[in-house]
């Protein structure tokens, strides 16, 4: 009779801790839509600074959404040379040194923008990371509320917003491990919302006469093509989201490119014959945020790349094996 | 260097310089090499006095910052303002010196209603482009003898694609593999050795 009469006082307890932090983390969830809005709908020309370890770089992006019509353009203030520019589902890169233009069309990911969002496909990233509302600071003048998004373990890196009170726009972001030690960080100096933005302010800085275009081939017709591989003592949560193979731009064979994703992190695994020339890739790689782990198995050159910690694009490497394998 | 530069150099990265100045800070921040470096102590610096230092910080780290600024008059920005003043109470004793100009805010964005569709931005007072003046690009030719990026470049370029798209930093990571270092970009932490070795940008 007592447990009887204890079990609701219980079940109330449990609900009260419970509630405030599904609401935080429903409440974040919430203003991260907001974001992905408003990054993309809005029509603005920001500056921001660009840190990453003991690196800065003042960047700029100009985006405009006009009747559905999106098109955007990054490129970096400090070295002149260096643009993205995206029209809807078209991302074009300048590589001014190298005098190659690369373009690549977006299939399946309606034009995800250069300062993009969330995934909408984020079912089961609770598992691997904690949402929510961290407070609230002053940013740009403005208000911004502070969203964290928190690895549950080593394996994958964590997320710090601030977005403005008002429009959800985001005018700092940080890129933490798991300690909350920022590894990468975004921050607006400015933004403006220009009454219209001209086609000339879309336009590369960089003359690209003569310049190599590389352009990734039409969709691959493989999309129904087994999956040779799988993943054998992975990261915990890193499922199989997307399979390809195909011609990347610049290249001259097919790869098999596999993601594996967590929901919100992903890394790509590239499989292709051994390049005699490439053997030097073997081992760890940074760029940016991100790394890439490349090994070879079975005369295959094996490499993950992905904006998670090292040792995970490593692991995932060493974790593929062909499809059907047994456990060792 | 003037006092002056890091002054706006530290505003700027607040985001408290007024718009006229922000044209000149980055021009400056551009050319300086030593400036940048400043500018990263300052983020850090500032981090540190909002309280905005993750607890995974070296335990040192703020005992260092504010070594650092007692050290020295170019790191203690002279100006103070009312806000930052307030701001600097809340965290305490020494965080004054980080005091800075409170400037006018060069956010212009738009309030909340309607969000997605600012009434300054309505699709009638921005004009739609025609097609032809949309995005001039055109190939020269494709494929060209020579090659393009190479192959771990190409995997980077590509996975930008599927990175994580909080904040965009696929599109981000393209711009650094666009042009990367000629050196290694960060330095080996001794604790980083064991997990492998390091290197530079891959694109040659």
């Amino acid at each position: 009779m007592k447990t009887a009469c204890l079990r609701p006082a219980a079940l109330l307890v449990a609900a009260l801790c419970a509630l405030p932090a599904a609401a935080l983390a429903s409440e974040a969830r919430a203003w991260l839509e907001r974001m992905e809005e408003a990054v993309e709908s809005l029509s603005y020309e920001g500056t921001f600074v660009h840190m990453i370890g003991n690196r800065l770089e003042t960047m700029q992006v100009i985006h405009r959404a006009v009747d559905g019509q999106v098109s955007e353009r990054l490129f970096s203030r400090d070295q002149p040379g260096r643009e993205v520019l995206r029209e809807n589902d078209k991302v074009t890169c300048i590589f001014a040194d190298q005098r190659t233009v690369l373009v690549e069309q977006r299939r399946g990911r309606s034009g995800a923008p250069l300062l993009g969002a969330v995934p909408r496909d984020a079912s089961g990233v609770d598992e691997w990371y904690e949402f929510r509302v961290a407070g609230e600071d002053r940013k740009l003048g403005r208000s911004a509320r502070i969203i964290e998004i928190r690895p549950r373990d080593g394996f994958r890196y964590g997320h710090r917003l601030w977005l403005d009170e008002l429009t959800a726009m985001p005018l700092k972001v940080q890129l933490l491990d798991h300690d909350g030690v920022a590894v990468e960080q975004i921050q607006f100096v400015s933004m403006v919302v220009p009454a219209q933005i001209s086609d000339a302010r879309l336009q590369p800085d960089v003359a690209i006469d003569g310049f190599t275009w590389f352009e990734q081939e039409a969709a691959p017709a493989a999309a129904d093509a087994e999956v040779g591989w799988m993943l054998l003592d992975a990261p915990p949560g890193f499922r199989l989201s997307e399979f390809h193979v195909r011609t990347l731009p610049g290249a001259e064979h097919p790869v098999e490119h596999m993601v594996y994703s967590d929901g919100l992190a992903s890394v790509s695994v590239f499989v292709e014959p051994v390049d005699a020339t490439d053997r030097e890739l073997s081992g760890l790689s940074r760029m940016g945020a991100a790394h890439a782990f490349t090994l070879i198995f079975e005369g295959q050159q094996v490499t993950a790349v992905g904006e998670v910690p090292p040792h995970t694009v490593q692991r995932i490497a060493h974790a593929l094996r062909p499809a059907g394998a047994a456990a060792p | 260097m003037t006092a002056n530069a890091h002054e706006q150099l530290s505003a700027l990265l607040d985001g408290e310089l007024p718009e006229a100045e922000v044209e000149l800070a980055l021009r400056r921040a551009t050319r300086d090499e030593e400036l940048r470096a400043t500018a990263l102590r300052y983020s850090l610096i500032g981090d540190a006095l909002r309280g905005e230092l993750p607890p995974g910080r070296p335990a040192d780290l703020v005992a260092r910052v504010r070594a650092g600024i007692a050290a020295g008059p170019a790191l203690a920005p002279p100006a103070a303002a009312p806000r930052r003043f307030a701001r600097a109470a809340r965290y305490g004793a020494g965080v004054a010196v980080a005091a800075s100009v409170a400037l006018v805010a060069l956010l212009a964005l738009p309030g909340r209603e309607p969000v997605t569709a600012p009434p300054m931005l309505s699709a009638t007072e921005v004009a739609s482009p025609g097609p032809e003046q949309r995005m001039m690009l055109q190939p020269v030719y494709t494929r060209a003898a020579g090659g393009g990026p190479d192959r771990l470049t190409r995997y980077y370029v590509n996975h930008t694609g599927y990175a994580p798209p909080v904040s965009g930093r696929g599109a981000l990571t393209r711009i650094i593999i666009i042009q990367p270092e000629a050196a290694p970009v960060e330095e080996v932490r001794p604790d980083d050795e064991s997990e492998a070795r390091e290197e530079p940008g891959t694109a040659r």
